[in-house]
C-alpha cells in the first residue's frame, strides 16, 4: 500500500509516483493537506478528509516473526486542538487482509495502536493529552 | 517502498563477529555459540542439580535500504505463553552492543547475567512477560542502512525436570514504524 497526499488545490503527491520516483513523508504540505489516502494498486482503501489546523501521523508499522508471514499495519492519525482541548482519531489499516480498525488515541497497553515517535523533523506536531 | 528490515543473530568474537540472516528461519539454542536450525551436536546437557543453560542468543535488527524516511520505535515481545514444556524457560533482555556467548560446549552456557554479559542494560527476565501489551522497547533508530537498535538477548534455562530432545519451537517478534517512501 502506498500513500497519497491530496491538496487543497487539487494537485496531489504520491509516495511513489507512475514514474518510480519517491517522494518522502516529509514532503507532504501538511499546511494545504486536503486528504490522506491509502492505495493498493488502483484500489482507494481509505481516505481520511483534512481541515486546516488538523495534524497528520502516518507510520508503516511492521511485525517481524522469525519463520513467519510478516504484518504491516499502517497507522494514521488526526489530531486537533479546539479551545485547549486535543480531538484525535487513529486508524489502522492491515496489508494482510485489508481490514480497518479505529481507535480514539493512541494506546500503550493496545497491541497495535501504541504510540508513536514524533517526527519533527518529518513536520510532525502531536500533542499528548 | 518500505525501508527492508531483517532479523540477525550475531556470533563470533566481537571483533569480527559472523551475523546471521533469521528472518525466515528459526535459530536454535544450543550449548554452542553457533547459529543453526536443526543442530544437535552441542544439545544443552540436563543438569543433576540446579540449572544448565543454552548460550546466549544476540539478535539485532539490520536496515538492508531504506529511503527519505525514519526505522525506529522498535519492540521486541513474545506471546506471553511459555511453549517450551516442562522445566525449560527463557530469560532475557536489551543489551547495548555485543558481547560473545561463551560457556563449555555440548554441556552449557555460561549463565545471562549483568556480570558474564557486561553490555546487558539489566538482569535478564522470563521473556514471556514481555508481550504484544507489555513490550520490550528498544532504544535506537535509523534513516541509513545497517544495525539498528539495541540487542535483543536471550537465554534458554533448563531444569533437571526437563525432557530430553528438541523443545518445542516459540516465536519471538520484533516490531517496528517505518516512514521510508
Amino acid at each position: 500500500m502506498q500513500w497519497r497526499a491530496v491538496y487543497t488545490d487539487g494537485t496531489h503527491l504520491d509516495q511513489i509516483e507512475p514514474s518510480g520516483k519517491k517522494n518522502a513523508y516529509k514532503d507532504i504540505e501538511r499546511d494545504k493537506l486536503h486528504s490522506f489516502e491509502l492505495w493498493d494498486g488502483d484500489d482507494r482503501i481509505v481516505s481520511l478528509r483534512f481541515f486546516k489546523g488538523q495534524r497528520l501521523i502516518w507510520r508503516r508499522r511492521v511485525l517481524m516473526r522469525a519463520g513467519e508471514k510478516i504484518e504491516t499495519i499502517h497507522i494514521i492519525g488526526k489530531q486537533e486542538t479546539v479551545n485547549g482541548k486535543n480531538y484525535q482519531g487513529i486508524l489502522a489499516v492491515f496489508e494482510s487482509d485489508g481490514r480497518v480498525e479505529v481507535a480514539g488515541r493512541f494506546d500503550e497497553k493496545h497491541p497495535f495502536f501504541k504510540p508513536v515517535e514524533i517526527h519533527k523533523d518529518e513536520g510532525e506536531e502531536w500533542l499528548n493529552g | 517502498m518500505a525501508a527492508t528490515v531483517k532479523i540477525m543473530r550475531w556470533t563470533g568474537s566481537s571483533g569480527s563477529p559472523t551475523k546471521t540472516d533469521i528472518t525466515s528461519i528459526n535459530t536454535r539454542a544450543n550449548a554452542e555459540d553457533a547459529h543453526s536450525t536443526a543442530g544437535t551436536s552441542n544439545s544443552i546437557l540436563i543438569p543433576e542439580a540446579g540449572s544448565n543453560y543454552s548460550y546466549w542468543v544476540n539478535t539485532r535488527l539490520s536496515i538492508d535500504s531504506i529511503s527519505g524516511g525514519t526505522v525506529d520505535n522498535i519492540k521486541w515481545y513474545t506471546d506471553g505463553a511459555n511453549g517450551f514444556g516442562t522445566g525449560v524457560t527463557c530469560v532475557g533482555n536489551t543489551a547495548d552492543d555485543y558481547v560473545q556467548a561463551t560457556g563449555t560446549p555440548g554441556e552449557t552456557g555460561d549463565e545471562l547475567n549483568v556480570t558474564n554479559n557486561t553490555e546487558l542494560t539489566a538482569a535478564p527476565t522470563d521473556v514471556f512477560g514481555f508481550t504484544s501489551a507489555s513490550p520490550k522497547s528498544i532504544t535506537g533508530s535509523a534513516t541509513t542502512t545497517g544495525d539498528v537498535g539495541q540487542f535483543f538477548v536471550y537465554q534458554m534455562v533448563i531444569g533437571t525436570t526437563a525432557n530430553s530432545g528438541a523443545t518445542s519451537q516459540e516465536t519471538f517478534t520484533w516490531q517496528y514504524d517505518d516512514t521510508s517512501s
